[in-house]
């Protein structure tokens, strides 16, 4: 335990330090900021410490202090606030910093005027998650982990609540396009949502079957196998003269607007490859259950439906959640597709990014697709440890 | 009264148990003895139909238990398994109330119940009645299997090996707590075990197996005086009148008189086996204990009237 204890801080000092100089790299990387008169032409690469100036070298000092306070022995809880809080500065700092900076750019140059984040920008915040992620290795358990490693989230938060970074070039177009942003963030959501729920709804039950009848697996498996392996695009593809066909045919579904591109073959995509890892989840759930609790059940007289939703479901919880989890994550990237196909979401944004080699359209779809899966990710996490709650251990 | 007859469990060419007949009376102990194997599990397993007969019958109170509906016949009979089958995801009070719950009790007498099931099996239901099975250790765990089988007060226990997987001292206790349960409660008990101490100690009789065929029905006395054949014999083994003392007590004996200066002699209460006695008189190399009833000198036995319990008729 002990020795475990100590191993896991050696590592996190060589990870902190690693992260360190990887921010203090990125911070005279000479492609930091870019600088475009409008949003087409080719634009002009600063480095931090040209933009910054006096401040560039203060973000310099906090990567500096960070390798350092990682390396001297200072006692541990210390140690960790200390790294934590300069980790956390090199981002925030750095996001502020250039947040000034695009204010006075856009102040001489006029509103079409953009100045956006280049590689070095994106590196400076892997290096501060990666040094404060390092720095909770050697904080207690419990809420000093929870303060240091979601304090520079809070810390953007804020930036972002007071304006502060209004005039970046991925918030200009936020600001041209927010009221479609929050209907296809709402399109991408329900994408997800509904997806996710039609995969518990087909995939529990058929995971649960192949458990139980094992004559079946094969057949069950083997038609979620496939779906799985289906490249996205060949899988629309494929739905698409299908589903013309039967909205030519089917008024009801050409009233709700089933058709073979939009929102219909999207959902159908999704919830195959939703329906895959729950299924999965919920057959090895199912098949690794105690026998022995099994056999006590069938022993007392419970009936078969009985011990379903009594003791299989709620032992099976975790591990189907699990599976839940995984669906929803894949599911919150893959939703991406609808906006080639005509169905909206997140991706409309992507693609018509990447159509315009407007890399900041692009990132206004994707951090968001980025914060969501996270966002589900510890979600699910949360109601996987409220389920395995019984096997508590004294 | 159970009645097995001609009961018989094929598996493709093997036979696990072959054309057993066997009467249980209401309230015996029996035990299903025999090496592994044998087909103890498998007999017990056809009387609640966790393993359906390929012939034969089993009629309790006179019914054919396959005409029943299996739930029904499952929740008349308690049943407590080695790995105690305690359901990890209720807490131990839940577990208790298990049968109870599917009986359709009101849920404030199945609780009232499952707390006085506790109790009888020494367990505070202040203490254990929240806690999860996670957090119970073997011997505990195995008491609150024994209380869930019994929360419905069901007339008969299939129990199959059930401390087979405690360590020895908590068997010994859990042993000596069943056969007092056994005594309280009255109920018609048929216990699979390997273990013939345990065996002795508990039976009213043992039905002993091999090979799925049925040696010898009858209490351990009889199993050793009038051994049916080799085999039984031979499973007993040489030792089985030692083992034999641990079902008789001293205060069963007709005691000696005290004769002169007892003093210098070891003494037991009543309440003390044959075998306690036997020990003593060995290990402090006396010729008579000194038997204590009631706090007062009650008489003496020597290893005469020792051996002379043991080879009354049977």
């Amino acid at each position: 335990m002990g020795t475990r204890d100590a191993d896991t801080a050696s590592r996190a000092k060589v990870v902190a330090i690693t992260g360190s100089l990887l921010g203090l790299a990125a911070t005279f990387a000479p492609a930091f900021l870019v600088f475009k008169p409008n949003r087409v032409v080719d634009g002009v690469s600063t480095s931090a410490i040209e933009v910054f100036g006096a401040w560039g070298w203060a973000l310099v000092a906090v990567w500096i202090l960070a390798a350092v306070s990682s390396a001297v022995p200072v006692p541990r809880p210390a140690r960790g606030v200390a790294v934590g809080v300069l980790g956390g500065i090199g981002s925030v700092g750095t996001l502020w910093l250039a947040g000034l900076a695009a204010d006075r750019y856009l102040a001489s140059n006029g509103d079409i005027a953009r100045m956006s984040f280049s590689a070095a920008v994106w590196i400076v915040l892997l290096a501060s998650y990666v040094v404060v992620f390092a720095a909770t290795a050697w904080l207690p358990r419990g809420w000093p982990r929870v303060v240091i490693s979601y304090a520079p989230l809070v810390g953007v938060m804020v930036l972002l609540m007071t304006g502060s970074l209004s005039s970046l070039s991925i918030m200009r177009e936020y600001a041209i396009n927010s009221a479609e942003f929050w209907g296809q963030l709402r399109l991408h959501l329900l994408y997800v949502l509904g997806a996710t729920s039609l995969g518990i709804l087909i995939g529990l039950p058929a995971g649960i079957l192949a458990a139980r009848r094992p004559r079946t697996e094969p057949a069950v498996f083997g038609v979620l196998n496939v779906l799985n392996v289906l490249p996205v695009l060949a899988f629309v593809g494929l739905l698409n003269p299908v589903l013309t066909w039967l909205s030519e045919r089917i008024p009801a579904l050409a009233a709700i607007n089933v058709r073979g591109v939009g929102w219909t073959p999207v959902l159908i995509v999704l919830t195959a490859y939703a329906m895959y890892p729950i299924a999965r989840n919920s057959y090895t759930a199912m098949l690794t259950l105690d026998h022995s609790v099994l056999d006590a059940a069938n022993g007392v007289g419970m009936g078969r439906g009985r011990r379903l939703i009594d003791l299989e479901l709620p032992l099976a919880a975790p591990v189907i959640i699990a599976g839940v989890r995984i669906a929803l994550v894949q599911t919150t990237a893959g939703a991406i597709i609808a906006g080639l196909v005509g169905g909206g979401g997140l991706g409309s944004f992507v693609f018509l990014g990447a159509s315009q080699t407007a890399t900041d359209l692009i990132l206004m779809g994707t951090i968001p697709i980025v914060v969501l899966g996270l966002f589900f990710d510890r979600f699910a996490l949360l109601l996987q440890r409220a389920f395995s709650r019984w096997s508590v251990t004294a | 009264m159970i009645e097995i007859a001609g009961l018989t469990k094929r598996y493709d060419d093997f036979i696990a148990v072959d054309e057993l007949d066997l009467k249980i009376p209401d309230g015996q102990f029996t035990i299903i003895l025999g090496p592994s194997g044998s087909g103890k599990t498998t007999v017990l397993r056809m009387l609640n139909r966790m393993v359906t007969p390929t012939s034969g019958t089993v009629k309790i109170g006179g019914v054919d238990v396959s005409t029943e509906k299996v739930e029904d016949l499952r929740r008349r009979m308690g049943y407590v398994i080695q790995n105690t089958g305690l359901f990890p995801n209720m807490s131990v009070l839940r577990n208790v109330g298990t049968v109870p719950r599917l009986l359709g009790w009101e849920r404030k007498k199945t609780s009232v119940r499952a707390e006085e099931m506790l109790e009888l099996v020494g367990l505070d239901p202040t203490v254990y009645g929240a806690k999860m099975p996670s957090q119970l250790s073997g011997g505990e765990a195995q008491r609150v299997g024994v209380a869930r089988a019994l929360a419905a007060d069901p007339p008969i226990l299939l129990m199959d090996e059930p401390f087979g997987a405690v360590d020895p001292i908590t068997r010994e206790r859990l042993q000596i707590e069943m056969k007092r349960l056994h005594h309280q409660l009255k109920k018609t008990v048929v216990f699979v075990t390997h273990d013939i101490d345990e065996a002795v100690l508990l039976s009213d009789k043992i039905a002993l197996l091999k090979g799925g065929v049925l040696q010898q029905y009858a209490s351990p006395e009889v199993l050793w005086k009038q051994p049916a054949n080799q085999f039984v014999s031979d499973f007993f083994g040489s030792d089985f009148g030692l083992r034999i003392m641990i079902r008789h007590r001293l205060g069963q004996l007709d005691l000696l008189p005290i004769a002169g200066d007892s003093a210098g002699l070891p003494r037991l209460d009543a309440s003390a086996t044959l075998k306690e006695a036997l020990a003593e008189l060995v290990d402090k190399r006396a010729h008579a204990v000194v038997v204590i009833r009631d706090g007062a000198e009650a008489g003496t036995v020597t290893f005469e009237t020792l051996m002379c319990e043991l080879g009354r008729e049977v």
